[in-house]
């Protein structure tokens, strides 16, 4: 632990910027006669976004799309209808402390109905709002390419476009070949049913978005003039980077001259602190004459210790735990405690020096 | 609590450290003198001080306004003084290069005598020999010979005055010197 005597700036950067978002992974899975699909989710951690997408094909009636799995937010629930009938959902949910390892889509339980399910999770979007503006949906007929509309950004910059299409076909197995900008990890999968066939296919595009932004269709290689599709349209905001947020833990112990203190990092701001620590001093407010321990690393959520020494005994001091990211520092409450009045004698006489009798001459000498 | 008596005379009392420091030797005198002021502490007995003394030729005064005494000291020796809080203060009178030196350690103390637990507290070790008792400058006390785990053995002054106990320590083999200084301690 290092510790430095330093005056602090207690407040925070005045703005914010926006974090880069990163794709994690995807999955996918299907069915057939309206079975639910259970999808195996990639490694993720807290705050990663899954987005959901998932197709009913064949010749079933509109459902009412739905996740099993508890906390998906609804983007969509569209049905073609033609002689090959699509049933199309796209649900996202923000993990938790622990994530979620599988989801679950609602199959219907129809008879002879093919189900395809596909999920990406992304990384560095807004917990809060991770849909930069409401998603648009579309649906045709007499073609298995769904074309995903046309959609406005709020801010372009560092927004992701997400295009999530499903088919009804009725051609055996098939895949979509992705528009240009979307072809990156993009992930298809079909549910070969009986009379006809169902495909769910998610593709993102990372760089060059425009404003509006247009993908083009996805292209399946089978198809007709029976066919239903559906498509939707994510513009994904990046996270709003700040500062960590950090609590003091009260009731810190004190000796005659140290003290051990204790903190918590609640939240990273999303980007993980390089410095965490406590700032101490006897000014109420620590407005001056500050002191401060500083470890240096990369810190995540979680709470934090630190032994203060060298401090003088019988007197009240203030301190407040810290945290720095890139987009500023946090401080927790300011809390109080009192070292101790027991007034021990220290022997400070040739502290630092190495005493010898030598013939019965005394020698002393550095250490 | 168990009071240990450092100030009862028994037949022997003012033994031979006790003598020694009322007999010390004759302070030498001096033009070149300078006083310490304790500019650190703020000073809470507001009676009238003595003025600063006259140090002896190859002496310093050491003056504290706050704990109200004044000794001579060799001017070899560099003074520290720590402020251990809640009253008290460690002053460092030392030249390592030449081994000499002592420590003046005051606290705040509202006893007549030094309790058993005041001793225990200072002295872990509970080591105490050859008690013998003193009086410093008017102030009753008690002096003796302790051990310490890096100073090993000591020589040990303690005495009480003003409401503040004086622990003045010292190597055993530096108690002659550590008498000369007592001789010339005064309370302002």
């Amino acid at each position: 632990m290092l510790v430095v005597s330093v005056a602090l700036v207690f407040f925070a950067y005045p703005y914010a910027a926006h974090a880069a978002i990163s794709f994690v992974d995807s999955c996918a899975n299907s069915a057939i006669d309206g079975g639910d699909v259970t999808l195996t989710l990639p490694s993720m951690q807290q705050n990663d976004l899954v987005i959901v997408s998932y197709a009913i094909g064949g010749f079933s009636a509109d459902h009412n799309m739905a996740m099993v799995t508890s906390g998906y937010t609804e983007v969509a629930d569209i049905y073609a209808s033609d002689i090959h009938k699509l049933n199309l959902g796209v649900y996202w949910k923000v993990m938790g402390a622990t994530p979620d390892t599988t989801a679950v889509v609602d199959g219907t339980g129809g008879e002879s109905d093919p189900v395809a399910a596909v999920c990406m999770v992304f990384r560095g979007v807004d917990t809060a709002t991770p849909m930069d503006v409401t998603p648009a949906t579309a649906t045709g007929i007499d073609s298995a390419d769904p074309n995903p509309p046309s959609i406005n950004h709020n801010n372009p910059s560092g927004v992701w476009t997400v295009i999530a299409g499903g088919s009804s076909h009725q051609n055996g197995t098939a895949s979509y070949t992705f528009p240009t900008g979307y072809t990156t990890n993009a992930r298809n999968v079909n549910a070969d049913e009986t009379g006809a066939d169902g495909a769910a296919g998610m593709g993102y595009r990372s760089s060059g978005v425009t404003d509006p932004e247009d993908p083009a269709a996805m292209d399946l290689n089978a198809g007709s003039s029976d066919d239903g599709w559906g498509a939707t349209t994510i513009a994904l905001r990046p996270q709003t980077n700040s500062a960590p947020t950090v609590t003091t833990t009260a009731g810190a112990s004190a000796t005659r001259d140290t003290a051990s203190v204790a903190g918590n990092i609640t939240a990273t701001g999303g980007v993980d602190p390089t410095t965490r620590g406590f700032a101490y001093g006897t000014s109420a407010n620590l407005s001056s004459s500050v002191s401060t321990t500083t470890d240096s690393g990369s810190f995540s959520t979680g709470a934090f210790t630190a032994e203060i020494t060298g401090l003088t005994a019988a007197t009240t001091y203030y301190y407040r735990a810290y945290a720095t990211n890139s987009e500023g520092t946090g401080y927790g409450s300011i809390e109080t405690f009192t070292t101790s009045r027991v007034w021990t004698r220290m022997l400070r006489l040739f502290e630092g020096y190495k005493i010898k009798i030598i013939g019965g001459k005394l020698k002393i000498n550095q250490q | 609590m168990k009071k240990i008596i450092l100030g009862i005379g028994v037949a022997a009392a003012f033994l031979t450290l006790g003598y020694a420091v009322s007999n010390a030797p004759e302070q030498p005198t001096s033009e070149n003198t300078e006083s310490n002021s304790t500019a650190t502490m703020t000073a809470t007995n507001t009676a009238a001080l003595t003025a600063p003394r006259t140090a002896p030729a190859g002496y310093k005064e050491y003056y504290d306004a706050h704990y109200r005494f004044s000794l001579f000291y060799p001017e070899s020796l560099t003074v520290q003084k720590f402020d251990e809080g809640g009253g008290a203060a460690t002053i460092i009178f030392q030249n390592p290069g030449e081994a000499k030196g002592f420590q003046v350690f005051v606290v705040p103390y509202d006893g007549e005598q030094v309790s058993e637990e005041r001793f225990r507290q200072d002295i872990p070790s509970g080591v105490r020999r050859n008690v013998q008792d003193v009086v410093v400058d008017g102030a009753k006390g008690a002096a003796f010979y302790s051990a310490d785990p890096i100073l090993g053995e000591t020589r040990e002054v303690w005495f009480i005055k003003n409401g503040h106990l004086f622990e003045v320590t010292t190597l055993k083999v530096l108690e002659a010197d550590l008498l000369e200084v007592l001789g010339t301690w005064k309370f302002i």
